[in-house]
């Protein structure tokens, strides 16, 4: 059946179907959980940080909507190796990309362009950031 | 009978089509379509007779109070209130919970009373409780909810246990906007009044759709928003025995409230007025009630065996689709027109936006009952809520879309 929805693009849909770095992270030294009240979504964050600050590791657990967790899904392919104190910067991208549903004029996102196609749905964009604000929070939070 | 296909044409919002497919609007528990005598009411209103009410002694102002006045009337027989003076203008059911709570329950209630709601409350018949029990040193309490998927409804049983004397005011649903459970409201008022509790029936689900008589169900206060019932928005009333009324205090102060006022204190008019401070929604209450006119001249007899025909048709066929919960009363037990589901592994909001695709409207979520949702273990379910205009082919159409959004996620 062909997308039944603008909604669930070809990498939004292999994200969902095939959840990449889904599960714990024993070697973890950063954590946060974001909850979707609204509508049940949950998503927990693991990452670690190695000594240059740079995210090593990052894994997703959590439940909820497709989109919820397909966006987890690839937040956790796309900062694999990037510096922490780079997420706050490409979250306010993802931010923008799902609220117009583009991009930001000069940047290339890669497969988190697929993230606007829920720019039409307002009550959809926390689905879409769920994730996202996990890890900022993860940064964010003392080492465990 | 003129119902479903035959007075679709009174809607004009139903011609349409979504997302290339035609409408199918199934999300009348949230706010039902309005019929083109009530969208002509409110605008004949604003093109002829717009005037504040009760203050000109100009021709306009005249017409608008007595507009007003006879929406007022109207309101009363469609309820069968002995006195239109028990009909109290508000914005709807959250307004009118909240000046019951705000007005009557600071007045009475004392540390060790108790307020009963039940377990299936919209969050507008439960918070402003809350919100009374922690201002006045009262209990809140709940009637249980029974049955894995909810399906036994309340616990008439500990009842009896629960309507202690403490009781000062036992507040539930008529019709729980989950679950299309149909409590029998007569029963609870007259168990509540054996033990003196002050009953508040929640009819923002049955408003419009089935026959409503205040004497018959002996109700203190009855509560409802036009919205759910062909009527516009932003306009609902409080039903309140004139007794309780008359002797409640004010609610909000201001003008059209006070009988005189000096710089030191002021006296109230009586009730109605006493409780509707500030210029009123004018036009919503006679766009409400066009549509007590329209409702009644389809017949609320006729729309309920309608909604309960195809809640119960939807019930059937949906209990076929594979991995699928249905909540509230199970197949040929009596249901409003309503029923709310969740699939094995596919959240709401997917079903929901899958169905749109269709041009299908459900509504998903927790609806207004995170508590309810929590006890029977679902982040959340979607709801198809039938009216007057939906037919048979319409539940065919959601059941079609159910088994292709079960394709697309399987
Ligand atoms: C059972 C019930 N009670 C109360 C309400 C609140 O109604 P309103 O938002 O019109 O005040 C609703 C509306 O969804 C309802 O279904």
């Amino acid at each position: 059946m062909p997308s039944a929805d603008e909604l669930f693009l070809a990498v939004i849909d292999d994200h969902r179907l095939h959840p990449r770095h889904r599960g714990p992270l024993p070697s973890a030294n950063r954590v946060a959980r974001r909850d979707n009240l609204s509508c049940g979504d949950i998503c927990t964050v693991q990452l670690r940080l190695d000594p240059e600050g740079r995210i090593a590791e990052v894994a997703f657990t959590g439940a909820g909507c497709a989109l919820s967790q397909a966006s987890a899904s690839l937040l956790t392919v796309c900062v694999t190796g990037l510096p922490a104190s780079a997420i706050p910067a490409l979250y306010q991208q993802i931010h923008d990309t799902v609220t117009t549903g583009r991009p930001p004029e000069g940047t290339d996102l890669g497969d988190l362009a697929a993230l606007g196609s829920v720019h039409a749905r307002p009550a959809r964009h926390s689905c879409a950031l769920l994730a996202w604000q996990a890890i900022l929070a993860a940064i964010a939070s003392p080492a465990v | 009978m003129r119902i479903g296909n035959a007075l679709r044409s009174d809607f004009p919002i139903l011609d349409q089509q979504v997302n290339g497919k035609p409408l199918v609007y199934l999300d009348n528990g949230a706010t039902s379509q309005k019929p083109r005598a009530v969208i002509d009411a409110v605008a004949a209103y604003y093109v002829h007779d717009n005037a504040n009410v009760h203050r000109g002694l100009h021709a306009l102002s005249m017409r608008a109070t007595a507009a007003f006045e006879h929406a007022r009337t109207r309101l009363a027989r469609f309820i069968n209130a002995a006195d239109p003076a028990e009909i109290v203008f508000t914005r709807g059911t959250t307004e009118s919970i909240n000046l019951v709570a705000q007005t009557w329950g600071a007045a009475n209630l004392r540390p060790g009373d108790v307020i009963l709601a039940t377990e299936m409350e919209h969050h507008s018949n439960l918070v402003p409780w809350q919100m009374l029990a922690a201002r006045t040193g009262a209990t809140l309490r709940y009637v249980p909810v029974t049955g894995i998927d909810a399906e036994h409804g309340l616990d008439l049983a500990a009842l009896d246990q629960l309507l202690t004397p403490q009781v000062k005011l036992f507040a539930f649903t008529h019709i729980s906007n989950t679950l299309g459970i149909i409590n029998p409201v007569a029963e609870l008022c007259r168990r509540a009044r054996a033990v003196g509790a002050v009953t508040v029936v929640d009819a923002a689900q049955s408003i419009g759709h089935e026959p409503l008589d205040v004497q018959a169900l002996d109700c203190d206060f009855l509560v409802f928003s036009g919205h759910k019932m062909c009527g516009p928005t932003g306009i609902g009333a409080l039903y309140g025995r004139r007794a309780l009324l008359d002797a409640m205090p004010p609610y909000e102060g201001g003008g059209g409230m006070i009988e005189t006022v000096e710089y030191s204190h002021s006296t109230w008019k009586p009730a109605p007025e006493r409780f509707e401070a500030g210029t009123p929604n004018i036009a919503g209450a006679i766009g409400l009630a066009a549509a007590c006119d329209y409702v009644d001249a389809v017949g609320r007899p006729a729309i309920a065996a309608h909604d309960h025909h195809l809640g119960a048709l939807a019930r059937a066929a949906l209990a076929d689709l594979p991995g699928i919960r249905i909540l509230g009363p199970r197949i040929g037990e009596p249901r409003a027109g309503m029923v709310s589901f969740a699939f094995e592994g596919i959240h709401a909001h997917d079903v929901i936006t899958v169905a749109d695709q269709q041009g299908v409207a459900l509504r998903g979520g927790h609806h207004c009952n995170m508590p309810l949702m929590k006890k029977l273990g679902l982040p959340s379910t979607a709801r198809a809520s039938f009216y007057l205009y939906n037919t048979e082919e319409e539940v065919a159409t959601l059941t079609a879309t159910l088994r292709k959004v079960l394709k697309f996620f399987a």
